[in-house]
């Protein structure tokens, strides 16, 4: 794990953020409730008894005349954006990690605003003055009314590192730098936000932060592992993560109408530059990258079609445009295409095109290899590759990967072009008892298909329980193609496989044959039912 | 743009001896030589392959631009000989592809030594094999098309295709890993043909021992190239050492003789 010096941070919490968002005031009895639980509860409504995860029964019962609302993520995350908007006034990098929760580095800010004290207090005032233009202030309590950065329905913290912030903001208080060790001590052990180990550690007797912030980093690592470590970290104030910052409000995807529906090819190349160039000159504004982009039409007649294309994120105007030309072009040219069926129908033209980049990352350019060479061999094969993906669908181009098995065909995955594929993948590392030695069949049919052992006297062969073969193999007719005498065998080779799960169970006994045709097989024979796997060509 | 030079006969093009394919006949000056270079070095242009195949072609190796055929002539082997003639250049870095080979070993490509991250797939081509195939030809240094019968126009196209994009197209016939395609081979416009016409199998015997390697016999017919015809024969994978295997057993298959089948 990283470690880094925590930064300071406000956190602006808003404790019953759901209520908030659904317009109502701390001293109305309200409660919000999802999958018949209660998620958040009025001040005035806790009072009365009603508290989280309580079900929606027993919290009506504690405050008759308890307003009962169903939870809206989507208007929490709404309601919640004209907050975003004014902490941003005061920085610029503002983290939300859910409606109700954001933070804000004070370094820079803290500086420019006089101290920590007088930055905080500019921030509660102009939290204060948004709740009363949106009505969301109640009538002021007594008992609150003394703390400076506590308000009725949202509360302050400074700490250092969002963690020991979001404990400051519970209390409306400024912790200063390097306290939040002592500070964080006296916390119930349940704050640590691992419900799992919080509980593990109070049956340990520890209950406090400062109990768990005393045990050895060491000790802590062996008994639990990475994540407690980290919680560890958290209870002693060294809150290193660094806070991830707000999405971007500015929509990247690029629509255009066409009018009348295009559905001629010339015409879609030519739109397809324009709006490739609009797309990477809108990328490239904001200092952006896409990985992957998502090409989605809808026709004249409603169809609506899409296409995920990869790219190292290095989308230039012309890569954009010749992909769009090739997948409107696939779609266009191959409505003929009989697999798949994914194609336009005949008469259909493109209505609407709207490109969406996903994947977004800063764009911090790319390096070649000091020759270049062997980035652009790759680059042109890559294009290649997408070419054809376009025109037959991205399964359609595979590269093989070598897992773990017995049989030739076990061991092989393909995986489609454009996905991770692992350099070596450890299944494929033996011991793999039973596996079929060097060499391989270089054909193996996706599609095993019968064949037909007989020993001299014409009767089938078969393999007994102890994996002794019943006769010596005489012909071999593989497929429908006649018998032919065999020449040279070898066999068998049993293999009984996952015989713990009754679905996947598979035994069989494989055979070498080599017959007078100069044909060589490998052959499985399953309950006297035999198969060819692969055949050495 | 470079000045065509008299290509160096293939002793010169020694690949890894430091200006070995640059040396020029006598009486040019040193002057004139640096400006006449040719831009794009011959080694540049050849792919490898394994020492065997080396004199098969006639090349040091797999000169871009050309189309090969491998066809069965009355053997079993052909993709074998395929997938050994790729290895070398895919070992190196070379992309690979192969269309239309539905039930292509993958395990047992990676033991003949092509390396199979550097080995695209693509199964069923389906109608639009020439289309695949050209736009393959557009970014692999070599492609292996299990071939359809094809218009003599398209074939042509293809091979154009191939020599304008520097790539080698290798069509295949008369691979059993060719599900249901119903090839037959190129009579024409091929650089180079090579027809298995004989093999066999080596470490089977009655009741015991396992195929350990398989031995096939080709026949190279080469456009422009002296001895129009070369053989060879190869045990693939090769067995360690590179002797022959001794097995007591030799399972003898094909005799070696065209149109036995």
């Amino acid at each position: 794990m990283r470690v880094t010096r925590p930064e300071r941070t406000l956190v602006l919490w808003c404790p019953d953020w759901p209520v908030s968002a659904a317009g109502h005031r701390p001293e109305e009895a309200v409660a919000v409730v999802a999958n018949n639980r209660v998620v958040a509860a009025s001040a005035a409504a806790r009072r009365s008894g009603v508290h989280p995860f309580q079900r929606r029964r027993q919290a009506e019962s504690c405050h008759p005349g308890l307003a009962v609302l169903s939870r809206d993520p989507g208007a929490e995350v709404r309601a919640f954006e004209p907050v975003v908007v004014a902490l941003e006034r005061f920085g610029a990098l503002v983290a939300v990690r859910r409606p109700g929760w954001a933070a804000l580095a004070t370094r820079g800010p803290a500086r420019y605003f006089g101290g920590e004290e007088s930055f905080a207090a500019d921030v509660a005032e102009a939290v204060a003055a948004l709740g009363e233009r949106l009505g969301l202030a109640g009538a002021p309590q007594s008992g609150t009314d003394r703390l400076p950065f506590v308000g009725d329905w949202w509360r302050l913290g400074i700490a250092d590192g969002p963690f020991a912030a979001t404990m400051a903001a519970r209390r409306g208080c400024i912790v200063p730098r390097g306290a939040s060790r002592v500070f964080l001590a006296p916390f119930a052990i349940g704050c640590i936000g691992n419900a799992e180990l919080a509980d593990l550690l109070r049956r340990l007797g520890i209950t406090t932060l400062g109990g768990f912030a005393e045990l050895d980093e060491v000790d802590v690592c062996t008994r639990f592992g990475t994540e407690g470590v980290r919680l560890h970290r958290l209870a002693r104030g060294l809150d290193g993560r660094s806070l991830d910052v707000r999405p971007r409000r500015r929509d990247l995807a690029i629509e255009t109408l066409l009018e009348p529906p295009a559905d001629d090819v010339g015409t879609t190349a030519f739109i397809a530059r324009n709006l490739a160039e609009k797309l990477c000159g809108r990328l490239a504004s904001e200092g952006l990258a896409c990985c992957s982009l998502d090409i989605k039409v809808e026709t004249s007649t409603g169809d609506r079609l899409g296409r995920r294309w990869a790219h190292d994120g290095a989308w230039t105007p012309a890569l954009v445009a010749e992909r769009l030309r090739w997948q409107l072009e696939a779609w266009l040219v191959g409505s003929g295409r009989t697999e798949g069926g994914e194609g336009l129908r005949a008469p259909a033209g493109i209505a609407r095109l709207r490109l969406v980049p996903d994947d977004v990352v800063a764009d911090t350019g790319r390096q070649l290899e000091l020759w270049g060479r062997r980035c652009t061999d790759d680059e042109r094969a890559a294009r290649a590759f997408a070419r054809v993906q376009g025109l037959l669908g991205p399964e359609a181009v595979v590269r093989p990967l070598l897992v773990g098995g017995r049989g030739p065909a076990e061991r092989v995955r393909c995986v489609p072009f454009g996905d991770p594929y692992p350099v070596r993948f450890d299944d494929a590392a033996p011991p793999w008892p039973g596996q079929l030695p060097r060499p391989n069949p270089t054909v193996v049919p996706k599609e095993p298909y019968p064949a037909e052992v007989l020993d001299g006297d014409g009767h089938k062969i078969g393999v007994d329980g102890r994996g002794a073969p019943s006769g010596v193999p005489a012909t071999v007719a593989v497929g429908r193609r006649p018998p032919s005498p065999v020449v040279a065998w070898a066999g068998p080779w049993p293999v009984d496989e996952q015989w713990w799960d009754t679905a996947a169970h598979r035994r069989r006994a494989r055979f070498q044959v080599v017959t007078a045709d100069g044909d060589a097989y490998l052959l499985a024979v399953n309950r006297g039912r035999w198969i060819v796997e692969g055949s050495y060509d | 743009m470079a000045v065509a030079l008299p290509r160096p006969a293939p002793s010169e093009l020694v690949p890894g001896v430091p200006g070995g394919d640059r040396r020029l006949r006598p009486g040019v000056p040193r002057v004139l030589a640096q400006r006449v270079r040719p831009l794009v070095l011959a080694r540049d242009e050849l792919l490898p392959v394994a020492p065997g195949f080396a004199e098969l072609l006639g090349t040091l190796g797999l000169r871009r631009g050309s189309t090969l055929a491998v066809v069965a002539d009355g053997a079993r082997g052909t993709t074998s000989v395929v997938l050994a003639l790729l290895a070398e250049a895919s070992s190196l870095g070379a992309w690979c592809a192969a269309v239309g080979l539905e039930d292509l070993g993958s395990v047992a490509a990676g033991e003949l030594g092509v390396a199979l991250d550097r080995l695209v797939l693509v199964p069923r081509p389906g109608k639009r094999f020439t289309t695949v195939v050209a736009a393959l030809l557009d970014g692999c240094d070599v492609v292996v098309a299990a071939a359809p019968e094809l218009a003599p126009a398209d074939r042509r196209r293809l091979s154009v295709r191939a020599r304008e994009r520097r790539s080698v197209l290798v069509v295949l016939t008369g691979s059993q890993a060719a599900a249901a395609v119903v090839g037959r081979p190129w009579p024409d416009g091929v650089d180079i043909r090579l027809a298995v016409t004989g093999g066999v199998f080596a470490g089977l015997g009655a009741g015991s021992g396992r195929v350990c390697s398989h031995r096939v016999d080709v026949v190279a017919t080469r456009h422009g190239a002296y001895p129009r015809e070369q053989r060879a024969s190869f045990w693939l994978p090769p067995p360690p050492g590179n002797a022959p295997p001794a097995s007591s057993v030799v399972a003898k298959a094909a005799v070696t003789s065209a149109g036995a089948r």
